[in-house]
């Protein structure tokens, strides 16, 4: 089992996840795209245990859209991703770790638009 | 091992006052080259002078490498918020605490017209917000950035869960309001 394989699991769970927008790619990663190379699962890093085939250790470096409280997300994506992972590939998932990159300002602006209500009120 | 790096600064930087105050001298006395170079060599040619030498010069040099890179890095948060789940930890990157300040500041309807924001660690976890922005020119600055600040803190705390102990606010340019201004 490669680690591209498990990364696509990963970043699929990720990415089903509400508030999640994209994943980042790590620069070395990025350089491999701009070479015309298809990395699979990019924004996430699996690493195997030395000693143990079957454990895994996942980082996810997501970016968040506005608005979403940040601890929550990251929350639901350690679990979706341990659960998403364990399940479709039976390996042992060790830690979960979630590296918030950026934020970036959502399509729907019910929370900004409500305070430029409260605003214009004055 | 912070006393210990501003001591090597303070050794550094007196060290370059000295060398420059030299330099300065050779202007009046140009023999001032032949005094230093000569005790110099027979340091070099020296059996144990030698060694420190080699020593003093190596400090010199490891401590410039430091006051390079600490000038980069300088005030910038880069161990972020970690929080400890059963499953793993959760970072929050510089970047994203910066577009969470920037996104709030500009919603909050003041006439910014553009702002940056530097993020930097305070004591126990919290962190400092500084926002440098541009206004238009038709703004109650004391009124709207105490707006500001608050919005900014309350945003921060909500959508992190991080403890925001100040919020620091430059007005660094105002501009004519010829376009069209929100909120006003």
């Amino acid at each position: 089992m490669t680690q591209g394989f498990v990364a696509q699991y990963a970043a699929e769970a990720a990415l089903q996840i509400d508030g999640v927008v994209s994943l980042v790619p790590s620069f070395a990663v990025a350089l491999k795209e701009k070479a015309g190379v298809v990395h699979e699962g990019k924004g996430i890093r699996v690493i195997f245990d030395e000693n143990d085939d079957n454990t895994v250790s996942i980082t996810c470096y997501p970016v968040v859209s506005y608005g979403k409280i940040i601890p929550e997300v990251a929350w639901l994506i350690q679990e979706k991703i341990k659960a998403d992972v364990e399940c479709f590939t039976g390996l042992n998932v060790d830690n979960v770790d979630v590296y918030v990159c950026g934020v970036v300002e959502a399509e729907d602006r019910s929370d900004t638009a409500a305070s430029k209500k409260g605003v214009s009120e004055q | 091992m912070n006393g210990f790096i501003r001591v090597l600064m303070f050794i550094y930087s007196v060290v370059i006052a000295v060398i420059s105050v030299v330099l300065l001298y050779a202007l009046v006395d140009d023999g001032i080259f032949a005094d230093i170079l000569s005790p110099l060599s027979s340091i070099v040619t020296g059996p144990v002078s030698k060694y420190v030498y080699l020593f003093v010069l190596l400090l010199l040099f490891v401590t410039s490498i430091i006051s390079i890179t600490n000038s980069i890095t300088y005030g910038r948060l880069n161990r972020t918020r970690l929080r400890k789940t059963e499953i793993g930890s959760v970072d929050i990157g510089a970047d994203a605490i910066e577009s969470i300040a920037l996104n709030s500041a500009r919603s909050a309807q003041v006439g910014i017209k553009n702002a940056r924001c530097h993020v930097a660690p305070a004591k126990n976890g919290a962190i400092r917000i500084a926002l440098s922005c541009v206004l238009y020119s038709n703004v109650e600055i004391p009124a709207s950035m105490a707006k500001v600040q608050e919005k900014v803190k309350k945003d921060i705390e909500r959508y992190t869960g991080i403890v925001v102990e100040s919020v620091f606010v430059k007005v660094s340019k105002v501009e004519a309001a010829t376009a069209k201004v929100e909120g006003r």
